[in-house]
């Protein structure tokens, strides 16, 4: 058994909208899988799918192997989430909400729940009332954390967090990655994903149009290059795979997708100054992908 | 930047003009609706002098009504019999409607950060209230309007002028409330706690003023409520000008009083603000049973109170309010609740009406704040949680009917204490029965909003809400004018029996009780197999 989370054929409609079309989805035991896509692509609802808040409208989705929709209690004993958009009881403290979250997971590991405390900075003894944005998303990612859950399912979870809180995210994530947790990760922040993430899937519309480990979706958005010439640059822009080429006195740049070769070839027939390739960011890719839409 | 300001500004002061015009509006037509439809009821209900003769003397004198509807003054009169009809549903409506429309505008724009937007510009918070309290003449004006239009439309038994008349006194309890809303705005720092704390004074208005009418010299109470003074000024011999005094000068002042306060505070803060930081309080965490039961504590125990505080006034008093009930009054009475026995047991099985009232009130509101805390993602936060569904629910409901019927036991056991201390003679066990054979049509009403929970939750709150004033209002018209039979038993509070005047009927008690018990199976049924609805 080393799918953790398993979707088969999910498909999630709402009247008209079809929020989650034919989804087939697998994230292995101990990996942090990235999950992009622009917003209404339908991430929120495949979480709300995962934690039993939604029934599928056909398809199948295992967690540990059990239905994530009929055994949603039991289930959710080996897991702790995140989701978005949700409301803390504003009556209660931050160290309060936390206490609670505790007892409605059973066990958890107290010890690290002081030091997250700690490294987020949060004080527990103010009321969420009181809390700033920032700080009621910290209460909920301590309250995940802390649970050491095998799996973790988080929904955008650093929607409004600051840089050094980021970080603090990203060394926690780390963390529990080493110790051996599966994480589930939805994000817009393509650094995020890029500095946390073994494998990615991407949603657009409601469909799966991407799955793969993230070196692998690298490939999918073409190679930058930037060439300086001594002299006349030479016209590379129908060279097979090449792109966005544009010509800037004796500097060329564009993209190349697929094999380099015919480029080298071709560049080494004239004089070049300097050459610099850089691999796509993750950024990149995604606006790549997501720039055809319009 | 500068240009943009004055702009925005403008737009939220007509945002708040067309909010006032539309809520004063549909007050005037509901109230408009009521007065117009009492005045032609009255006209075909009782055509003859005789039979109007007769009427008046079955109520003008009769304690009982007079505490729960207000006094009655020439009932041989259409316009007499409209007041008496339409005065206290009308004045409770207008008055509610009041503070739920200032704490709305000023409280509740403040709780969703609008208001904040607002001030960015370069008006002050005390300057925005203003503006929003100048507004509400808008309101008061629009439902004066609407509600003597809609009036005249629906009756010609009555002359302009005394609709007019009557409209203005109806709606008086809207502008004090209106201010009652705006000052309670000022010292809670949210909507909801600003509305509970303006609807406390309303409460204890009706109270004061139910007590200074039970008949025990004690008329002068009166003067200290504001639905006392809309008594004073339906009495047509009594002079005028005192009451409208009072009205004027409690309106100005509660306006002056949320100026000042609107001046010193803070945009956001109110001048009870609760600290904002505490050690940790874990009562009633353990589990999530515990956790709904800390949820629902607070606001059961303050419902609690306001019940039992009430019927304890009412067992005060039905002693004296019972001893003036004729024979020929019990029919009226007691048509729709088939009650004989004492006049005092009449009073008592009328007060136990109020209560099953209440407490299906109650039993509402839990259901909307459970739809709301779904709206809001609140569940989630519990169902993430090795939580069961249908067994958290079962829970969460199983407290709520728990918290009904001992309210109603507590409020047998409030209106046999008060009946004791009068040496009425009423029994203990009666009335506690009384009161928890009060708790089972609420039971039955949460079984059936609870189910619709289940099925449909964006529908609870109207649903809720809708079947309980259905009920409610039908129930309370049979006790002044007559209503089919069919109809009749469409309401829950129809079926309730008239203990202690009556013997309490188990099997109809029973039914609705084991509907509640069913309608909450069913509930956790369903809302384990749908989604989690918010918004
Ligand atoms: N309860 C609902 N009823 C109707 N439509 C819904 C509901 N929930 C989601 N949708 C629709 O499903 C689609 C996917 O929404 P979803 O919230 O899953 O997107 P998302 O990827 O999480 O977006 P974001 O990045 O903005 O959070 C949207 O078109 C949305 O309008
Ligand atoms: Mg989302």
């Amino acid at each position: 058994m080393d799918a953790v989370i398993e979707t088969t054929n999910l498909t999630k409609r709402y009247g008209r909208t079809t929020a989650l079309k034919d989804c087939s989805l697998s994230v292995r035991r101990g990996e942090v899988m990235g999950f992009l896509g622009p917003n209404g692509a339908g991430k929120s609802t495949m979480i709300n799918v995962l934690l039993g808040f939604a029934r599928p409208t056909s398809g199948v989705a295992t967690i540990f192997g059990e239905n994530s929709t009929r055994r949603a209690a039991r289930v959710h004993r080996r897991l702790a989430a995140v989701p978005s958009d949700v409301t803390l009881w504003p009556n209660l403290t931050g160290g309060e909400t936390l206490d609670l979250f505790a007892n409605l997971h059973g066990a958890v590991d107290s010890a690290y729940r002081d030091l997250l405390t700690h490294r987020f900075e949060l004080d527990p003894t103010m009321k969420v009332r009181a809390y700033s944005k920032g700080n009621r998303q910290k209460v909920l990612l301590i309250g995940a954390l802390m649970t050491r859950a095998d799996l973790l399912i988080l929904d955008e979870p650093t929607t409004g967090l600051d840089p050094l809180m980021e970080q603090a995210f990203r060394s926690s994530i780390a963390e529990a990655a080493n110790r051996g947790q599966t994480v589930f990760l939805s994000s817009h922040i393509m650094s995020e994903v890029e500095a946390l993430c073994d494998r990615v899937a991407i949603l657009r519309s409601g469909e799966l149009i991407e799955v793969g480990a993230l070196h692998e979706l690298h490939h999918l958005g073409g190679r930058h290059l930037d060439v300086r010439f001594n002299g006349i640059v030479p016209d590379l822009s129908r060279l097979p795979g090449v792109a966005n080429f544009t010509v800037q006195a004796n500097r060329a740049r564009f993209e190349v997708r697929g094999a380099l070769h015919p480029i080298l070839d071709a560049l080494a027939a004239s004089d070049v100054i300097t050459l610099d390739v850089r691999e796509p960011s993750l950024e990149e890719v995604f606006l790549e992908h997501y720039g055809e839409r319009s | 930047m500068k240009k943009a300001l004055p702009h925005r500004r403008v737009s939220g002061t007509s945002l708040i003009a067309r909010s006032c015009l539309r809520s004063g509006a549909l007050l005037g037509a509901i109230v408009g609706g009521l007065v117009g439809t009492s005045a032609r009821a009255y006209a075909s209900l009782y055509p003859t002098t005789s039979a109007r003769r007769s009427l008046a003397l079955a109520y003008e004198h009769n304690t009982a009504m007079v505490m729960l509807f207000g006094p009655a003054h020439h009932l041989d009169t259409v316009a007499g019999f409209t007041m008496f009809k339409a005065q206290m549903t009308c004045a409770i409506l207008a008055a509610i409607w009041g503070l739920l429309t200032s704490t709305r505008l000023l409280r509740g724009s403040e709780d969703a950060g609008r208001t904040a937007l607002l001030l960015t510009g370069s008006t002050s918070l005390k300057r925005w209230t203003g503006t929003t309290m100048a507004m509400f003449t808008v309101a008061a004006l629009a439902a004066w309007v609407t509600a003597s239009a809609v009036a005249t439309v629906f009756s010609h038994e009555l002359s302009l002028q005394r609709i007019m008349e009557a409209t203005t006194i109806l709606l008086a309890p809207f502008v004090v409330f209106l201010g009652s809303g705006a000052v309670a705005s000022q010292l809670v720092a949210s909507r909801r706690g600003a509305a509970s704390a303006a609807a406390c004074t309303l409460a204890l208005s009706y109270l004061l003023r139910a007590v200074a009418d039970a008949g025990l010299g004690l008329h002068w109470l009166l003067w200290f409520t504001p639905l006392g003074w809309v008594e004073q000024l339906e009495q047509p011999d009594s002079g005028w000008g005192a009451p409208w005094i009072a009205i004027a000068a409690a309106s100005v002042f509660l306006g002056t009083i949320t100026l000042l306060l609107s001046g010193s505070r803070d945009v956001g803060a109110g001048r009870f603000t609760r600290r904002t930081t505490r050690s940790p309080r874990r009562l009633l965490m353990r589990s999530p049973l515990a956790f709904s039961l800390r949820s629902l504590g607070a606001s059961a125990m303050l419902w609690g109170v306001i019940v039992s505080l009430a019927s304890f006034l009412y067992g005060l008093v039905a002693k004296s309010a019972g001893a003036t009930l004729r024979a020929g009054s019990l029919a009226h009475i007691t048509g729709g609740l088939d009650a004989s026995g004492s006049g005092t047991a009449v009073v008592l099985s009328l007060t136990s009406l109020m209560v099953a009232i209440t407490l299906s009130a109650f039993g509402v509101s839990q259901l909307a704040a459970l739809r709301s805390d779904e709206a809001m993602a609140r569940v989630d936060l519990v169902l993430m949680f090795p939580v069961g569904r249908s067994r958290w629910l079962l829970g969460r409901l199983a407290l709520i009917a728990v918290a009904i019927i001992g309210g109603g036991a507590l409020a047998g056991l409030a209106m046999w204490a008060g009946a004791a201390l009068e040496h009425s003679g009423v029994s203990v066990g009666a009335l506690v029965a009384a009161g928890c054979d009060d708790a089972t049509p609420a039971l039955a009403l949460v079984g059936l909003v609870a189910t619709i929970y289940g099925v449909s939750p964006r529908h609870t709150v109207a649903l809720g809400w809708g079947l309980l004033i259905w009920s409610a209002g039908l129930v309370l018209v049979t006790v002044v004018g007559s209503v089919s039979t069919t109809l009749l038993a469409t309401s829950v509070f129809h079926h309730l029996s008239a203990a202690p005047a009556a013997r309490v009927n188990m099997a109809s008690a029973g039914t609705m009780a084991a509907l509640g018990g069913l309608g909450i199976l069913l509930s956790a049924v369903t809302f384990s197999r749908r989604d989690l609805i918010h918004h």
